[in-house]
Formats: C-alpha cells, sequence, structure tokens
C-alpha cells in the first residue's frame, strides 16, 4: 500500500535545495575539504522534514538481527561411523570419455546426451539404466572451454591403452611410464538430498548439498538420489592420482537454478595447488553453466592435469613434458591385453623436490565461491609419487597388482583400499532450524561462521582404529573459520592431552624434509596438512599409554567468533570443539603395520625424504622483480592495494622462469590465508625476522597457503591461553613462475573475503 | 543480537532448540525473510517498503551515499549513470537502481529530488531516505557494515560498494561503485541464467600497473 507524502512550502525549499547542490558541485570542484561541506549539509539539512514513519508502517516487518538460526541440537553424537571419502572411479577404461577430450572445441564444440553416454559403453554402468537427472531427456552437454589445452600435443596421450608400470621395477630410482596412460573421470556437480547430522537422530536428508558425484556409479543418475536412507553417502569423493599419468577430469554441471537460498549454478572446478594451465586451473572466471531447462541445454569443461612435477620446462618451454627413460628395455607386455609395446619407455620430468601429495578440487566461481563451496562442491585429490619410489601409497587403487604396500618408497601407511589413509575435510555450517535446511548469512561480509563443525560432512561421527600408524590428510575446508588441532584422551571423564600426538610429514601440499613432532597445529582456510598417528605409541599428559579401548578426541581449540579471524585465544580441552571420535582396538592377530614415520635423524631408512628446491638468497643473487600487496580492506568490502577485484585487469605481468620476491603486508583486526595458483612460494621472512629463525618449522617449506594478521602463528612459549598466538603483519615470499602461461589470481581463502574484493589476477607471459 | 555473537557460544543456545522441526520456510518465506520490509520514501515523496515494492522478483543495484559528501559520492553517482546508460531500457522494467542515503536526518525526499536532477537521472533510479533508526537497520541487513565500530561510524566507508542481484534466483554480487560502468552491466548479465559468459578478452585481462614494483 501505497501513500503519496504531502509537504508544504515546496518552492522555497526546492530552491534552497537547488541552491545548495549548485554550492555542492561547485565547492566539490574548488575542491574544498569534507569538513567545511559537512558543516555545510548540515546547514543546508537543518530545517528538515520529520518524516514520523514509525506510525506508517503497515506490512511485516522482519528483523533477521532478532530472528537468527541455531543449528539443531545433535541427539546422538559418536554414533554414526566416520564416512571414508570413496576413491573415484575410472570411466570406461577401454575407451575413456565419451566424446573423447579434444585440445579446443572448434565451431561445433563436442557435447552428448546422457542418452548417448549411455549407450557408448553400457557396459561402464554395469547394465543399469542411466538417465537424466534433469529429467529432460534431451539435455544435452557441450563444453564451455574457449582456450585451448597447452602442450596438447606433448602431453595428451590417448586413454585407449592403458598399461600400467611394471611391477617391481626397481632398477632405477625412476619408474617408467608409458606415455599412453592417461585415466579419464567423469564427475556430476549434482544437487544431492543430505543428511549431516548422526543416523540415529533419524532426520532423516534435512538438507541439500551441491556436490561432485562419481559419473561412473549409475547410482549418480537417479533423479532421486537418495542416498541416506540407503546408508551410502556419496560425497565428499576421492580422485587418486600420480605422477607422469595424466589425468583428464571431465565436470558436468547438473545443477538447478533453484539454489534454495544461496549458490548459483554457474562453477569453475579449481584443482588447489596443482601446477597446470590457465584452461585446466579453475580460476574465477571460467564457469559454466548448470540446467537451463527452457532450451535443454547445459555444459561441461574437460579439464587436463597432467601431474608433471613444477620445474619440467627447465629454462626453456621448447623442453618437452615426457622424457625418453633411456636405460630401460623396450618391449614391455601389458599385462591385461598382452600387447607388446617397443616404443621407449619416458619418465615424468619437474623438479622431484617439488612432488605433491593431499590437493583438494573445490568451486571458484567468481562471487561465489563461499556459497558453492559452503554448499559442497569439494572433494580430495591424492597425488602419489611412486614413479620416483617416494610416496607409494596405492597409486592404480584399480590395478589389482598393486594394493597400498607399505614396504616401499618412504612407508607410509597406506594399506589395501587406502585404509590406513584417511582424508579429512574440516568446514563449519549452519542449519536452519526450520526444517534443517543448510543456511548461510550471505550478506555479511567480514566472513561466515557456521555452529556445527562438520567432518567428511558428518557432524559427531566416530572412527575405529586398530593400534598402529594411520596417515590423516587433514584439510580445513572454510569458508571463514581456522582450527588448532589437539587430541586427547578421555580418563574417567577428563580430558586429558596427549602431546606430541602428530607426526607431521607435510605442509599444504607439500612433503617435508622431515617429519615434525607436533602437539597441536593451526590451520586456515584451504591449508592442509598431512600427518601419521601411531595409535600404538601415544602417551597421555600424565605419561600412561593410549591402549586399546581407549577413547580418543580429535578438537580444534582455537577460539574464534566472528569472519574476521581468531581471536588469538585458545581454549582448554573441556571447552574446545570436539569434532571427531577416535577408539582404538587392537591390531587383529596376523596384521602387521609395516608402514614407519619417515626417516627421522635416528631411524635409518633407504630412502630420505626429500630436500626443499634451493632458495635464489641462497644461490646468488637471481630475484628480478620485488612486488609489494597488501590486503586490507576498503570501503566495507575486502581490497588488494586498496582495490577490489576487477576482473578485467592484469595486476603483474611476469617473465617466465623468473624468480621473484614478493612482501605481502595486513593490517590488523584480521586473518587473511593467502591463496596462490599455479606456482608455490618459500617463506623468507615474517615481520622482518629472517629464515629460518622467524619462521615456524613447520613453514620451512613449499606452501600455496599463506596465514597473515591476527593469531597467524601458534606461540611457541605462551604465558597464558590468551597469549597462544602471535600476529604477523608483513611475510616475505620467493617464488618462481614455470612451464605454462597465462592469468592466475591470488586471492584470500577467507572465501567470504575472496568474494567481496580480495583478489588479484597475475599473467605469466609466454 | 548478531549473527556472530550468537556463534560465539553455539552449545548455550542450542540447548534451547530441541531438534528439527518439520516445517521448512518456502522460498517466498525464505526471500522475505532475507531482506527488512522498512518503510523508506523515494525522491519522488512515495513511501514504498523496501521488500514488497523495491525488492521483490526485481533485479535491483543498490548503494548507499549521501547528498553532502562531496568525496566521492558524486563521482559515484555519475558513475552509476553511466550504468544506468549502459543497462538501457532494462532499467524501471525489470532491472531498478537504488541509491540509499546515509543521512536521513539531512537528506529529505526534496533534497534527494534535486540530487537526483542534478545527475538528470531518469524512471527506474530512485534515491531513498527514511527515520534513522529504519535506514540504519537496512544498512546493516544489507551488509554495508564494519564490525569495527570506529570504522562503521565513518560514513565514507559504506559509499564505495554497489550490491547487485536478482532477488528473484536469490543471487547476490558486488562491484567498486567507480568500477567500469559497462562491466557492472555485464556483472548482471553473468549472474542470468544460461546467459554469457567471461570473453577471451576479459580472459586475457588488460595490464594495470600497480604502482608496487621494484627491480631485482
Amino acid at each position: 500500500m501505497k501513500k503519496v507524502f504531502q509537504s508544504t512550502g515546496l518552492a522555497k525549499r526546492e530552491r534552497e535545495i537547488s541552491k545548495y547542490m549548485d554550492e555542492v558541485t561547485e565547492i566539490g570542484r574548488a575542491g574544498l575539504s569534507r569538513r567545511e561541506l559537512l558543516k555545510m549539509g548540515v546547514a543546508a539539512g537543518a530545517g528538515g522534514l520529520t518524516l514520523g514513519l514509525s506510525k506508517s508502517t503497515q506490512a511485516a516487518i522482519i528483523d533477521p538481527q532478532v530472528n537468527p538460526f541455531v543449528s539443531p541440537q545433535v541427539l546422538n553424537p559418536w554414533t554414526e561411523n566416520l564416512y571414508i571419502p570413496p576413491t573415484v572411479h575410472r570411466i570406461d577404461p577401454n575407451n575413456g570419455l565419451y566424446p573423447a577430450p579434444v585440445p579446443i572445441p572448434g565451431a561445433t564444440p563436442s557435447n552428448f546426451t546422457i542418452a548417448e553416454l549411455a549407450a557408448r559403453n553400457p557396459s561402464s554402468w554395469g547394465g543399469q539404466t542411466v538417465t537424466d537427472p534433469s529429467g529432460q531427456p534431451l539435455m544435452r552437454y557441450s563444453e564451455a572451454r574457449k582456450e585451448e589445452h597447452q602442450r596438447w600435443s606433448e602431453s595428451y596421450p590417448s586413454a585407449k591403452a592403458y598399461s600400467s608400470a611394471p611391477v617391481g621395477s626397481t632398477a632405477g630410482p625412476l619408474k617408467p611410464l608409458k606415455p599412453d596412460n592417461a585415466h579419464h573421470y567423469l564427475l556430476l556437480a549434482r544437487e544431492v538430498p543430505y543428511c549431516f547430522y548422526p543416523h540415529a537422530d533419524g532426520v532423516g536428508n534435512h538438507c541439500h548439498v551441491w556436490t561432485f558425484c562419481d559419473g561412473s556409479d549409475p547410482k549418480s543418475y537417479a533423479g532421486e538420489y537418495s542416498t541416506y536412507e540407503a546408508g551410502v553417502r556419496v560425497a565428499p569423493l576421492r580422485l587418486v592420482a600420480r605422477y607422469g599419468q595424466p589425468t583428464y577430469m571431465r565436470v558436468v554441471n547438473m545443477l538447478p537454478a533453484d539454489n534454495r537460498g544461496f549458490g548459483i549454478n554457474k562453477i569453475s572446478t579449481h584443482l588447489h595447488n596443482h601446477h597446470n594451465a590457465p584452461p585446466s586451473d579453475g580460476g574465477p572466471l571460467r564457469w559454466f553453466e548448470g540446467w537451463n531447462t527452457t532450451n535443454n541445454t547445459a555444459q561441461f569443461w574437460d579439464y587436463h592435469y597432467p601431474n608433471i612435477r613444477a620445474g619440467f620446462t627447465g629454462s626453456t618451454y621448447k623442453t618437452s613434458i615426457y622424457k625418453p627413460y633411456p636405460s630401460y628395455p623396450t618391449g614391455y607386455t601389458d599385462p591385461k591385453t598382452g600387447i607388446v609395446d617397443n616404443r621407449p619407455w619416458q619418465t615424468c620430468a619437474g623438479n622431484f623436490a617439488e612432488t605433491l601429495s593431499t590437493l583438494w578440487f573445490h568451486d571458484h566461481k567468481m562471487d561465489f565461491t563461499a556459497q558453492n563451496v559452503y554448499k559442497g562442491l569439494a572433494s580430495f585429490y591424492t597425488l602419489y609419487s611412486d614413479d620416483i619410489n617416494l610416496d607409494y601409497g596405492d597409486a592404480d587403487p584399480e590395478d589389482p597388482t598393486a594394493g597400498g604396500d607399505e614396504t616401499k618408497g618412504l612407508g607410509l601407511p597406506c594399506g589395501k583400499n587406502f585404509e590406513f589413509d584417511i582424508p579429512l575435510v574440516f568446514a563449519d555450517k549452519m542449519f536452519n532450524p526450520s526444517g534443517g535446511e543448510l543456511f548461510m548469512d550471505i550478506l555479511n561480509f567480514d566472513g561466515f561462521l557456521g555452529d556445527m563443525t562438520t567432518v567428511n560432512f558428518q557432524i559427531k561421527p566416530k572412527l575405529e582404529v586398530k593400534k598402529r600408524k594411520y596417515r590423516f590428510r587433514m584439510l580445513v575446508g572454510g569458508p571463514s573459520r581456522f582450527f588448532q588441532f589437539h587430541l586427547s584422551v578421555d580418563r574417567a571423564g577428563t580430558m586429558v592431552d596427549i602431546p606430541y600426538a602428530f607426526w607431521r610429514i607435510s605442509t599444504d601440499g607439500n612433503l617435508l624434509v622431515k617429519p615434525i613432532n607436533q602437539t597441536c597445529f593451526r590451520l586456515g582456510v584451504a591449508e592442509r596438512v598431512d600427518v601419521i598417528i601411531d595409535f600404538a605409541n601415544l602417551k597421555d599428559a600424565n605419561g600412561f599409554s593410549v591402549n586399546e579401548g581407549d577413547t580418543l578426541w580429535l578438537e580444534n581449540r582455537l577460539h574464534q567468533i566472528n569472519g574476521r579471524g581468531p581471536s588469538g585465544k585458545v581454549l582448554p580441552a573441556n571447552e574446545a570443539t570436539k569434532i571427531l571420535k577416535i577408539k582404538v582396538n587392537p591390531l587383529p592377530v596376523g596384521e602387521v603395520d609395516r608402514s614407519v614415520i619417515p626417516p627421522l635423524p635416528s631411524v635409518t631408512r633407504p630412502i630420505p625424504m626429500l630436500a626443499m628446491p634451493a632458495l635464489p638468497a641462497q644461490e646468488a643473487k637471481k630475484i628480478a622483480v620485488s612486488r609489494t600487496w597488501d590486503f586490507g580492506s576498503s570501503n566495507g568490502a575486502w581490497s588488494v592495494n586498496g582495490k577490489l577485484f576487477d576482473p578485467a585487469v592484469i595486476s603483474a605481468q611476469i617473465k617466465p622462469n623468473t624468480w621473484e620476491q614478493w612482501t605481502i603486508t595486513s593490517g590488523g583486526g584480521w586473518a587473511h590465508p593467502i591463496h596462490i595458483h599455479h606456482e608455490e612460494f618459500q617463506i623468507v621472512s615474517r615481520d622482518n625476522t629472517k629464515y629460518p629463525s622467524g619462521i615456524p618449522t613447520e613453514e620451512i617449506s613449499r606452501k600455496d597457503v599463506l596465514r597473515i594478521g591476527d593469531a597467524a602463528l601458534i606461540n611457541p612459549s605462551p604465558t597464558a591461553l590468551e597469549g597462544a598466538s602471535i600476529n604477523s603483519g608483513k611475510v616475505v615470499i620467493q617464488m618462481q613462475f614455470r612451464d605454462w602461461w597465462g592469468d592466475y589470481p591470488m586471492h584470500c581463502h577467507n572465501v567470504v573475503h575472496e568474494d567481496h574484493g580480495m583478489m588479484i589476477r597475475f599473467e605469466i607471459l609466454k | 543480537m548478531g549473527l556472530a555473537a550468537l556463534t560465539a557460544a553455539p552449545s548455550l543456545l542450542a540447548a534451547s532448540h530441541k531438534t528439527h522441526s518439520k516445517h521448512a520456510p518456502n522460498a517466498t518465506e525464505r526471500r522475505r525473510s532475507r531482506f527488512l520490509n522498512v518503510p523508506l520514501v523515494t525522491h519522488e515523496g512515495k513511501i514504498v517498503h523496501f521488500y514488497d515494492d523495491l525488492m521483490k522478483d526485481k533485479t535491483v543495484l543498490i548503494n548507499f551515499m549521501y547528498a553532502s559528501c562531496a568525496d566521492s559520492c558524486p563521482m559515484t553517482t555519475s558513475n552509476l549513470k553511466k550504468v544506468y546508460t549502459a543497462l538501457g531500457d532494462r532499467v524501471g522494467k525489470d532491472v531498478f537502481m537504488y541509491s540509499i542515503t546515509l543521512d536521513p536526518e539531512h537528506d529529505t525526499p526534496h533534497l534527494l529530488k534535486s540530487y537526483a536532477d542534478l545527475f538528470k537521472t531518469g524512471p527506474g533510479w530512485t534515491f531513498l531516505t527514511g527515520t534513522k533508526d529504519r535506514i540504519e537497520q537496512l544498512r546493516a541487513n544489507l551488509g554495508y557494515k564494519n564490525s569495527d565500530p570506529v570504522a562503521d561510524k565513518d560514513r565514507t566507508q559504506h559509499i564505495g560498494v554497489v550490491k547487485f542481484g536478482i532477488e528473484r534466483l536469490e543471487r547476490w554480487g558486488m562491484a567498486p561503485a567507480l568500477g567500469s560502468p559497462v562491466a557492472i552491466a555485464e556483472y548482471i548479465d553473468w549472474l542470468e541464467p544460461g546467459a554469457k559468459q567471461p570473453s577471451l578478452e576479459i580472459l586475457r585481462g588488460r595490464y594495470e600497473d600497480p604502482g608496487n614494483i621494484t627491480m631485482g
């Protein structure tokens, strides 16, 4: 209902106002100060009208500040087993993706319908019927990518001649691989009914997630993909890759326009920490569309992950990715096909010291990264380096001859079907108590915190472990919360710390030079750590051993009450957020733990961990260019060097094969986990204290996420829990730019900050 | 009590909620609950309700300004005038622009009318004022709020960003209010279903030296 507001004396006042505005304009031109202008503004408004609006209100006013959500309570915590992210299966191993990946989508872009896909090779789906989840059988998916895959002729292997490397090829330090051995995967980005609460709570699928589903699984196509009632969860997933074996990952966008309150069905899948070309980087601008049910179209994107270590081109782009392996004999017989191949073997190039292990892929759509990742578009990408006999694991889970042999390489815990190599993604969520749908406050620019901490998309699950070593790959999935992980044991209802429970073997995606024994560690959004916990050798703070039957708790003790960052306070055990309950069981008779915590100074192992790449400062003066980047706030949004993200702008042009030194700064009052795509950096100094004394031991590593600002670091000698953190406002890093060319972003991985301006793009020139 | 305050002690507050209720808000309720439906007055002297009259089912651009701000508001407004032009005949049809004053005690409807006339704005672009309390509530509701109280009091901290969105689809983005007008109009296209994606020209980008380089 609208009313016309009436007033008297209009003509006179309008003249005054107009005169005032003319003055303002003139004053603006004359460059008078704001103080003077404000005075004039006050003068002009002194006789302003009193509107008396409070009485005219007729429609209901709903103030969200008096109606905030608090998630429904968990009634049966610690009753459901932890969901372990399953490995994605290769799509149609005989033929690969249909249609086959192409270097560049031409005038007639590659496209398909689900019916055509199913007809191509029904055996892939076990003969089960596969239908389009949209309910529109004619829905046609075409590729949105406009740019050519780089180095296609060097790195595109056909999918047709899969051949595993010979078993036990210990002839040299390198395990050679065939060039024709790409693995193809089909992922469907889908809306899935989901339950984060324990099964025993009986709330069923109370909400929906948007997540990646394994396209080789016929269940992924069902219209009503109801997973929980069947006792099967579908997300997150784990894609297993290995160096020297290219991965083709096709992501099909099956997301609906209806977002249930937040998110957008335009996605860009970023493989976080990987070293590859912009068309496969999944940056903020390279998105593709979900269902358009008016014309039955949707889009997909083929990501090309060559799985080559950084530095493979050496000093020139001309060098080939794969080099002939000189000493390996020709005439390899494929164990599956019996075909003898007489071409020379090749090896995976690159700097061995830049070997990665734990990566993840997640949505990166400009302005919507926080919403879409919070909705569930995140999964693991674990990269094995059995080619150099290092992180051996189970690099090809579908090869029956392989199988998580823990006596090879570094001897890290793995086991058959990754029983002892478990990825854990931590993310906080909030649920609408009315109906239980996932809730996000999208109008809050500071950052969003949920009141329910989930691990692998579950609230308060339990994990039964055997009394032996496990490898946990821990990832903070965002959007805004920082974590400090501790492990404690339940002693008759009292929680007792377990000091030095974690053997940290990586920082972000990088295996460390040597493992670090830690009581706790801090992670910002998108940071990762691989730890080994030896459940057979844990002692609590009172010196008592952890035994069979004991209950352990994985906790987050970092205090944080808003999206700007942690307060710096660390909570005592009884006030911390318990995330996962771990029950220690005996190691079954006949099972032996052959894994090791890799080479400690006192332990002799044949395989050393890798040295770091040498910094230029330690070699000679090689820094070509130094740049400064200030992460701050501007006009109520988040900025880099005072500017909000402009998608059309490149803020740095970098010569290939050069080193640069970047100084990252940030004011106080907030914390930012800064992420740089494509190339990793090493920290040279923090707050003017140089490497290595000013840097925590775990940061003496290559990294791709940098914590800066409030509570960036753990205080190694706190006087009280309040003094548990150190702020860090200035970090100097060094990095080199190699191998691929084009644009990549640098941004804050508090993804709410990223979506509200805190991002730039840099370009590696060709 | 704000959301942030609540998350500080979720365990205490959660105890007052037993468990899931069966009633899920439908899309209409959800959309309505996101924005305040406060009464405002337009520069033409009409009383309108923010959600019902200005937001519901519309594609909108929203910014905050005040008439006595001479530093950047005039530049912002003239830049938004270019956005207005770039949006073409969509403005007033399915796209609506709202400039809300941060200084309602001084920015009367008449003053805002003069301000609009000064910039020769046209149909589909409304300047809004209201009571101080309502405007402050609305500012917080729309996220133009700094959790640092000192910065929050500084009006100039709330004028640099234009928020835009498709209310019907619950898709919201933001851009610098002084950003390229063509680009801001394009961002709205990028929110639309099945619409265009960034051109190769944008992907390649245009180098702008931030002045942050030293050699060696």
